[in-house]
């Protein structure tokens, strides 16, 4: 692995496991918001017991805090993608200018 | 050193930018001290009925990879500079940025269209909720990542350097 290369990966590593672990989020907290709702939807006007509520309520808000999380996660597979075309543009712009065959001609007119 | 100031100079400095500044006498001397880093100052050529060209002085790569920036203090006419090829990257930049926006105005559109009471979220399959959530979380990074990149962007065009050739 290059030195010059060896960022760009990491940039690319960087944007695909924090995209991976967003959606991953999103998909356990919406599976625990889901058997929250459907707990709440079974169980209305039931009375039960605090155990079971508490508990239903921990698998809700831990889904929602779960939620809450993938964001900034998504936001930062974005920055990371973003970041890479940066670098690509930046290196672009200052890359070692071979001789275009343009100027190859001017040159030779010249001389 | 008394005798460069007899001489009309201080030996400290480029004595080009100095009054009493005279090619004759003067042309071979350089400033002793090191001077400050991205101060230095142009070379003198030697000899002006012979000048050394730049691009055989230094290799081309060592003049792109170690400069800060575009070299002002160099004497470069408008001809040098050939017009900036577009780069590929910097147009990825800017069209990713756009369909960052474009994504984000049409989840927006998208929730507007939900069941305002949220039935599909409420009582809506596993998938219903995921879908729902989704769209809820990926929202704003879209349109926060479309703002960061249209910066990038513009900050890329604002700093790309002129181009001089060979």
């Amino acid at each position: 692995m290059s030195e010059r290369r060896a960022p760009l990966i990491g940039l690319v590593a960087l944007a695909a496991a924090t995209a991976v672990t967003a959606v991953v989020f999103l998909w356990i907290s919406s599976d625990w918001q889901f058997q929250a709702n459907t707990f709440y939807t079974e169980n209305g006007g039931v009375q039960l017991a605090e155990e079971e509520y508490e508990a239903i309520n921990r698998l809700s808000y831990g889904g929602y805090q779960l939620f809450l999380l993938s964001t900034p996660l998504f936001l930062g597979a974005f920055a990371a993608g973003l970041a890479l075309l940066a670098v690509l543009a930046w290196r672009w712009d200052r890359r070692p200018i071979a001789a275009e065959p343009a100027d190859a001609g001017q040159a030779t007119a010249a001389s | 050193m008394a005798g460069d100031r007899d001489a009309g100079v201080d030996p400290r400095f480029d004595p080009v930018f100095q009054r009493g500044y005279d090619p004759a006498v003067h042309s071979g001397r350089q400033p002793r001290t090191t001077p400050r880093h991205g101060t230095e100052p142009t070379p003198v050529i030697a000899s002006p009925e012979a000048p050394e060209p730049r691009a055989a002085a230094v290799p081309a790569v060592e003049q792109v990879a170690s400069a800060p920036g575009p070299d002002t203090t160099s004497p470069v006419t408008d001809a040098e500079f050939e017009t900036h090829s577009r780069n590929p990257f910097r147009l990825a930049l800017l069209l990713v940025s756009i369909g960052f926006a474009a994504g984000a105005a049409l989840l927006l559109w998208r929730r507007l269209q939900d069941d305002p009471y949220g039935n599909s979220y409420a009582r809506g399959t596993s998938g219903d909720v995921f879908a729902y959530q989704f769209v809820e979380a990926l929202l704003a990074p879209l349109l926060t990542a479309a703002l960061i990149g249209m910066c990038l962007w513009l900050v890329l065009w604002a700093i790309r350097p002129g181009r001089r050739r060979e």
